[in-house]
């Protein structure tokens, strides 16, 4: 009886272990990723600028331009944010029109 | 493009800077609006063809200006300008897959075309329209250079497509035609030239190549940083 309770208590603490790490890690990095629908976005040389210029921000660890989708996703560091309006102003002053900027997990 | 007014009284050359200087100042106000390339960008471009090679670099304040210097030699004399230019955009709309712009585009400086050292201005307004797949453009450009030149009117178009749609990142190769319109020039070769060129960029690197109808090479090639 021991032997199965102390095997049920592994098996439960394993998923757990193995679970909750995994699921904060999940959620952690949906948050920190902001993809932003950008217009006009159809030319790799023009859309260097915004590798450029959210690149050299300190909280982004990534930025992937997609454009087959007119997406930019910026990944930040764990714990930092982007607002809305911040983010519209940098892809705007880089010569884009910003149409809706999602939050995935937020 | 030498002229016949070599001669020129001189209150007409002071006239002449005084319209230049004009232009160049009623233009300056709209230096403080809103930003050509990225900002904060440098780029290095060059523009070689059968009238000249060109080198043109300049800095981007702002998405909407850039600020930079010239210098062209032309193949077909001993003349060589150097100047300044301002590039300004002045309009754009973005939609999901197109963008399309209008660009006015000022130089001036010094022309030189021995015994001569003349100023000059160079007006240009630019429109194009690209999609992934598709690209148009147009320019209109008058010149001036007191003694060298009595002002010409030159035009190009371009249309071009691009034979695959590439991602970001990857090699985008377009194939292009492109017609300019030189009515001043004296061979009549050279007053209607097509060039078929194909074009090549790769994240901030783009290089032209092409071959004109009065047989001369053009090569292009642009560096941003």
């Amino acid at each position: 009886m021991k032997t199965i309770l102390t095997m049920r208590f592994i098996v439960i603490a394993a998923f757990l272990g193995l679970s909750l790490p995994l699921q904060a890690q999940t959620e952690a990095g949906e948050e920190d990723r902001v993809v932003a629908h950008v217009e006009g976005m159809v030319c790799d040389f023009c859309a260097q600028g915004l590798l450029k210029a959210l690149g050299s921000e300190e909280r982004v660890v990534d930025v992937i331009v997609d454009l087959d989708a007119s997406t930019l996703t910026v990944v930040l560091k764990e714990g930092q944010s982007l607002p809305d309006e911040e983010l519209n102003r940098i892809i705007s002053d880089n010569g884009f029109t910003v149409s809706s900027i999602d939050r995935k997990g937020a | 493009m030498i002229s016949s007014k070599q001669s020129k009284p001189r209150i007409s050359r002071m006239a002449n800077m005084f319209l230049a200087g004009f232009l160049l100042i009623v233009g300056m106000p709209l230096l403080e609006a809103r930003p050509v390339s990225y900002a904060g960008g440098w780029t290095v471009m060059q523009k070689n063809n059968w009238e000249r090679n060109r080198l043109h670099v300049h800095y981007s304040p702002t998405v909407r200006n850039s600020l930079g210097a010239t210098a062209e030699i032309y193949r077909h004399s001993d003349r060589e300008d150097y100047g300044l230019q301002w590039n300004r955009l002045l309009y754009r709309r973005n939609t999901r897959f197109s963008q399309a712009n209008l660009y006015l585009k000022l130089n001036g400086g010094l022309a030189r075309l021995d015994p001569f050292d003349e100023p000059f201005l160079k007006a240009e307004v630019a429109g194009d329209w690209e999609t992934r797949r598709w690209f148009v453009a147009y320019s209109a450009m008058g010149k001036y250079a007191d003694a060298l030149d009595d002002g010409s009117f030159h035009q190009t178009a371009r249309l071009g497509v691009a034979p695959y749609v590439a991602g970001f990142g990857s090699l985008h190769t377009w194939f292009m035609l492109q017609a300019g319109h030189h009515p001043e020039e004296t061979h009549s070769e050279d007053q209607l030239i097509l060039t078929p060129l194909v074009r090549f960029f790769k994240g901030p690197y783009l290089l032209e190549l092409g071959w004109s109808s009065n047989d001369e090479v053009l090569l292009n090639w642009i560096v941003r940083f």
